[in-house]
């Protein structure tokens, strides 16, 4: 078996007595087609996200009384595209859910607030990324997108409604925002943890 | 791309990093930050001017304005929709109304200022303002 251990070499620690060897090794098709791979993979995350979002537009929030607020359950399936695809992937996938899911569902009410929830919360996540990726696990960049996710759909709610008396809500979004970022987080760093090998070899091949 | 440092290597550590503190004190402190902005004027009202609060009700072109104590019926038509506003003993709701989802009957009854009841296919938001200045100030 071929044995590769550049990026993802673990020194076994002194604390530990035996620790996993972690082998990464190429999928048999990574050879023929390098591309199919990460497109593959790539349309399956768009379909996960397309059902986080509908799953989103049959829970009614009714903390919030306005119609099309949405608790951020795609941000699961964007953040973990982040840390394995990267970002321009994960743009890519953020926008196209927020376009089939208003094509397909029939949601255009909320539309321009999931638009605006999504870019939020895409500058937040490429902003700590870039910045702050070694200091900040998967679930403070969960908790800060969801947290942007939030903002950015009563900041879309209240240019759209043309009032300022919607930011009445604007605590308790943030409270919740900071729940659901936190389950998300820890999903995203158990997923993580299980990811194939062969899946983080084709998406650092396809980068270099 | 794919750092050392976003998956634990061998067994799962505890998940929590020196910035996740961070973030989480960064937005409670966001949360009671705009919580003490909007909560702490009304607080200092007393319960005469409370209920000298005006119920608005701002449709697609026009606005209605109308004082919470009085009690009263308003029928509102607006982008081919009717809703029947009802104010009633400091509380306001929305009885009937034909748009397709009826969010804003199942939003209840609205007593308090800064609460809002809105209809998207409608176009009609109802506010309750007090008296006193309020975050109404961003937006016309």
């Amino acid at each position: 078996m071929p044995f590769l251990d550049k990026n993802n070499a673990s020194a076994p620690s002194p604390c530990k007595a035996a620790s996993r060897q972690i082998t990464t090794q190429e999928h048999p098709a990574q050879r023929t087609h390098p591309k199919a791979n990460t497109l593959a993979y790539t349309g399956l995350l768009l379909c996960l996200a397309l059902i986080f979002s509908y799953l989103e537009t049959q829970i009614p929030l009714l903390v919030v009384p306005i119609p099309g607020i949405k608790l951020g359950f795609a941000n699961l399936v964007i953040t973990f595209c982040a840390y394995i695809c990267g970002l321009k992937t994960a743009f890519f996938i953020s926008v196209t859910r927020v376009l089939l899911t208003a094509l397909l569902f029939g949601g255009w009410s909320g539309f321009w607030f999931s638009l605006c929830g999504a870019l939020c919360a895409f500058c937040v996540l490429a902003l700590m990324l870039r910045f702050v990726r070694d200091a900040v696990s998967p679930i403070g960049v969960s908790v800060a997108c969801a947290a942007a996710h939030n903002a950015g759909q009563l900041c879309a709610a209240s240019l759209l409604l043309k009032s300022g008396a919607v930011f009445t809500y604007f605590p308790w979004l943030l409270l919740a925002g900071m729940g659901i970022g936190t389950v998300t987080g820890t999903l995203v760093t158990l997923l993580l943890h299980f990811v194939p090998s062969s899946v983080k070899l084709a998406f650092q091949k396809g980068t270099q | 791309m794919f750092r050392h440092t976003d998956t634990q290597q061998g067994n799962l550590h505890f998940p929590l990093r020196r910035g996740d503190i961070v973030v989480y004190l960064c937005i409670l402190l966001l949360c009671l930050l705009s919580a003490a902005i909007m909560y702490v004027p009304r607080s200092t009202r007393s319960d005469k001017a409370e209920m000298a609060d005006t119920v608005k009700i701002h449709c697609a072109d026009t606005e209605y304005m109308y004082a919470l104590s009085e009690n009263r019926i308003a029928q509102v038509t607006s982008a081919g929709y009717t809703l029947s506003i009802f104010i009633q003993d400091g509380a306001v709701w929305v009885d009937d109304a034909d748009c397709p989802d009826h969010i804003c009957i199942a939003s209840g009854k609205i007593s308090r200022s800064g609460s809002v009841i809105v209809c998207l296919p409608a176009g009609v938001i109802i506010t309750i303002e007090g008296k006193e200045a309020e975050v109404d100030a961003i937006l016309g």
